[in-house]
């Protein structure tokens, strides 16, 4: 597959234009980092497997074994890893363009608090012993989440948009405040919650991938798909928006009907990722602005974005998982949403450090 | 270009009060008054970037309500007064993004694009400058990229608000200069907001004086620009004096 079918909006050529190649060499180092990251994923664990017995497995010629591991035990792990973190960070990237900022991303914009709020509700309200299970589980979550990420997204559309003009600085504030409500609402919501439902609950809400399922994950790979059609053929009104809405506008933009558009496949993917693995924190907000530095591009830009988000959640999930065994504290495993928090933390003070120094402009 | 009593607001606030203009065709107008007069809403709104409570904005005999986006944005540029500008995006992909209208969504960029595009970083005298990114420009640079953006979108009319903001005398009057002669020499309607008095009366074909959301004067500057005027609109006392055939404004000193 040849890079210049991956990319036609951002092909290569002698022009006034800049050059596509540290865009497609970024689209190319993540592709590969991602697919190093499944390999190694699907190989390591309590039963090792080589490398070849993986590959083997994977075009259908492992012994059943293998094929057990690979298949039953670590497959769905690994495709979640991979869905959840494409999902997240291409709806950040579209955050941060279509806020032109680059700390806009679905936890810190609240959309994720949304999705935490209705997905607890559901575990807690409906949940049996021990947590969801059957219909409530595999539909009722997933419903919820999508439902409570399309809540907070509609809220904070009304209140960041004044007289049809986004205010970027205003988004994020109002994104905060979000996510802050929605984290106290949670909080409250688990007060209610009988023991053995709390446990579970804030298993998911801490971000794990631990009890992926393939039937539990096809919801977000519909939801992936249906959004990869939009998002490419309108990608280029990307790099409008981040000019600003009058000059969006000028250029012949209809600015707030495809902010609304943008808005609702970025608040899509984040309910449909949040009702997978729980509360994955600042994936989509590093992926993104990663994948921009590398490319040297002006916005976030969406494959590269994608790629980078599920390479960097599919290794973290394997650091999560084998962390605390490699270091010698037996078979416990790290939520995966724990560890990218620790990860991201620092990267957000360093946004804030140099955003401080920085030259002027609005960077997006 | 004409506008028939149009009025402008946000929300319930009404800011432009059925507002009548005759823009004159392959001329430069210029737009001035006080802060706060309106001068940004009356081009926003003539660019339909707001939607009119009354009246209509007509181009070439068709109201521009009732034109797409794509072919409005075909017919008119706007370079909004301090456009943001991202980091990391280059010169000439800043200029590109001005082809925007011109090309669907499946269309790649042709050899017409990159002429054009060429075409407006020369006339901006920016063609050698055109893979430094737009931030480390000086200011002055950094507005003729924005001008050469709008100048890549090939409309027959320019809507420019303030593009000499920031910009010291010298370069001030090398972008009134492309504008007049963006207007006299390819024939096209250019509108330009200023917030100098001097420079507008020595540049424009056609003066607009705005006050308080309505057209205070409208014609020649020499006509315009009279003592009375500057003191009725600006609050200002002024000598008007002739130089070379163009009005100057300067201010009276009291002692
Ligand atoms: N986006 C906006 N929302 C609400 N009020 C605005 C907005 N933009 C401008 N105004 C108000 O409209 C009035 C005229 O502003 P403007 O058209 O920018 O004037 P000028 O360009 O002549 O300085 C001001 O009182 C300003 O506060
Ligand atoms: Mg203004």
């Amino acid at each position: 597959m040849s890079l210049g079918v991956l990319l036609p909006a951002e092909r290569a050529q002698a022009s006034i234009r800049s050059s596509a190649t540290p865009a497609r060499l970024t689209v190319l180092a993540a592709a590969v980092l991602l697919l190093a990251g499944v390999a190694t994923s699907l190989a390591v664990g309590e039963s090792s497997l080589t490398l070849g017995q993986v590959l083997s497995t994977l075009v259908g010629q492992g012994d059943p074994f293998s094929r057990l591991v690979v298949v039953d035990f670590r497959g769905p792990r690994v495709g979640a890893a991979v869905l959840v973190g494409c999902s997240l960070a291409l709806a950040g990237a579209v955050l941060q363009s279509v806020a032109r900022n680059p700390l806009a991303s679905p936890d810190l914009l609240g959309l994720n608090a949304g999705a935490s709020v209705a997905a607890v509700a559901v575990v807690i309200l409906a949940g049996g012993n021990g947590g969801v299970s059957g219909l409530a589980a595999s539909v009722g979550l997933p419903v919820a989440a999508l439902v409570g990420s399309l809540t907070s997204g509609l809220v904070l559309y009304l209140l960041a948009i004044r007289g049809r003009q986004l205010d970027p600085v205003r988004m994020v504030v109002v994104g905060v405040g979000l996510a802050a409500a929605g984290t106290a609402l949670v909080s409250w919501l688990l007060t209610l919650g009988d023991v053995m439902v709390v446990g579970p609950a804030l298993a998911w809400l801490s971000g794990s991938l631990h009890a992926a399922t393939w039937p539990g994950q096809a919801g977000l790979l519909v939801v992936l798909a249906a959004a990869t059609g939009p998002l490419v053929l309108l990608a280029r009104r990307l790099d409008l928006l981040v000019l600003g809405d009058d000059t969006a506008g000028g250029l012949g933009l209809d600015v707030h009907r495809t902010r609304i558009l943008f808005l609702l496949l970025a608040t899509a993917l984040t309910g449909a990722a949040t009702a997978v693995a729980g509360a994955v924190v600042f994936l989509a907000l590093c992926a993104p602005q990663l994948a921009r530095g590398l490319s040297r591009a002006s916005r976030p830009p969406l494959l590269a974005s994608a790629l980078t988000g599920g390479a960097l959640l599919v290794w973290a999930d394997l650091a999560a998982r084998m962390l605390l065994s490699w270091t010698g504290f037996g078979p416990t495993e790290l939520p995966v949403g724990v560890f990218t928090a620790v990860l991201g933390a620092p990267y957000l003070l360093f946004v804030v450090a140099r955003q401080r120094a920085g030259s002027e402009g609005i960077p997006s | 270009m004409k506008v028939t009593d149009l009025s402008l607001g946000y929300g319930e606030r009404r800011i432009i009060h059925h507002v009548d203009l005759d823009i004159p065709a392959g001329a430069l107008t210029v737009i001035v008054g006080p802060n706060g007069s309106g001068k940004s809403t009356l081009l926003r709104g003539m660019a339909r970037l707001l939607r009119p409570a009354t009246g209509a904005v007509h181009l070439n005999g068709t109201d521009i309500a009732d034109l797409g986006h794509g072919a409005l944005a075909r017919q008119l540029a706007l370079l909004p007064q301090a456009p943001a500008t991202p980091a990391g995006l280059s010169v000439g992909d800043l200029v590109a993004r001005g082809r925007f209208p011109h090309r669907s969504w499946y269309q790649r960029w042709s050899e017409r694009d990159e002429e054009v595009v060429r075409r407006a970083l020369s006339q901006v005298d920016l063609i050698d400058r055109a893979d430094e990114p737009v931030t480390e420009l000086s200011g002055g640079q950094r507005q003729r990229a924005w001008i050469a953006m709008v100048l890549a979108q090939d409309t027959e009319h320019l809507l420019l608000d303030e593009p000499t903001t920031f910009l010291d005398l010298a370069h001030a009057v090398d972008v009134m200069t492309l504008a007049r002669s963006v207007a006299h020499d390819s024939g096209r309607t250019v509108i330009c907001v200023l917030h100098d008095l001097t420079l507008a009366a020595r540049f424009a074909d056609h003066l607009v004086v705005v006050s308080q959301g309505r057209i205070a004067a409208a014609g020649a500057p020499k006509d315009v620009l009279t003592p009375e005027e500057l003191d009725d609109v600006f609050g200002l006392s002024a000598h008007v004096i002739d130089v070379d055939g163009a009005p100057a404004v300067v201010p009276v000193r009291r002692a």
